[in-house]
């Protein structure tokens, strides 16, 4: 946490624009889904395959704190089991209905291994591609995304 | 000067640095410790002689590790330089690109955007963005958006 608040710092983004919290994503996430409950428009989720125990909870607080129409985006390694899990998981705590739900196998393989070579080889490339990818989530747009899940009407 | 302040902090809590270095070396070899999955081993130092990179491997990062445990305050104050030199990282290499905007107002209406040969209707409306898990590539993805007031963030610290 001290490192990412000297990013920020240096970057003079002010803390009420971004806030940096600690104390576990189950705990944290649990927490403000009672504070956003219904506002947050998107939901970031990478590496959730490192996630272990913490992924049921941390996904099932992500749809409390998701508005209607609000995005879910959930990063993993699409070639193992644990895309089969999540989407199951997913499906089966969704209490609200699912207005798109997209995996982009095809797209995968090819950023899969771009992204690892360069998170091990060009630092710089590797911060502007996950830039890209934070864009794209944004604007729905689902080009090297695991899966990305629009909240409808419940 | 970020680079000699961190040197400077490094120095005083008896943290062994290589004899040559470059400021990338110098951010990579001291912030792993701090996020470890996002800074590369030290054999991917390319800036380091071998030599450099043994040091930093067996002496750097483990007397930074040690610091967590012996001297809290320390190590806090190390993880603030080094973030503030990855700050300025982000800055020089256009990664987040602007450092001024104008106007902090929600952009609305619709756009229109090609993607992969399709066309997609884009309306702009986020507003709160939570990051699970969110470290030093996540951060440097929000910058922009950020800055130009599209959303604010809460980026969530892994345990």
């Amino acid at each position: 946490m001290a490192v990412l608040d000297g990013v920020r710092e240096k970057l003079s983004i002010p803390e009420e624009d971004m806030t940096i919290l600690d104390g576990g994503v189950k705990q944290v996430s649990k927490e403000l889904s009672e504070d956003l409950k219904g506002e947050v428009d998107l939901v970031v989720s990478s590496r959730v395959h490192a996630a272990d125990k913490d992924l049921a909870p941390a996904i099932h607080n992500a749809y409390t704190m998701l508005r209607d129409g609000g995005v879910l985006l959930i990063r993993a390694p699409i070639s193992t089991p644990i895309i089969k899990l999540l989407v199951e998981l997913v499906i089966s705590r969704c209490t609200m209905h699912l207005e798109q739900v997209l995996l982009r196998k095809r797209f995968y393989s090819t950023r899969h291994s771009r992204l690892t070579a360069l998170a091990t080889q060009n630092l710089a490339a590797q911060l502007r591609f996950a830039n890209r990818l934070i864009d794209y989530a944004l604007y729905r747009l689902h080009v090297g995304l695991d899966i990305m899940i629009q909240l409808g009407r419940c | 000067m970020i680079a000699q302040q961190l040197v400077s902090r490094l120095e005083q809590a008896h943290i062994p640095l290589p004899d040559h270095y470059t400021q990338s070396a110098l951010m990579q070899a001291v912030a792993q410790p701090y996020l470890p999955e996002e800074f590369p081993p030290a054999d991917f130092l390319s800036d380091l002689t071998p030599a450099g990179r043994n040091m930093v491997a067996r002496e750097t990062r483990p007397a930074i590790k040690k610091l967590f445990h012996t001297d809290p305050d320390s190590a806090l104050a190390i993880g603030n330089s080094v973030g503030k030199l990855c700050g300025e990282f982000v800055l020089s290499g256009n990664i987040g690109g602007d450092t001024t905007f104008e106007s902090r107002a929600i952009p609305g209406g619709l756009r229109f955007v090609m993607a992969e040969g399709a066309s997609f209707e884009l309306p702009i409306e986020a507003g709160i963005v939570v990051d699970y898990g969110m470290g030093y590539n996540g951060l440097s993805a929000h910058v922009n958006p950020t800055k130009r007031g599209t959303y604010m963030v809460f980026g969530v610290q892994k345990d």
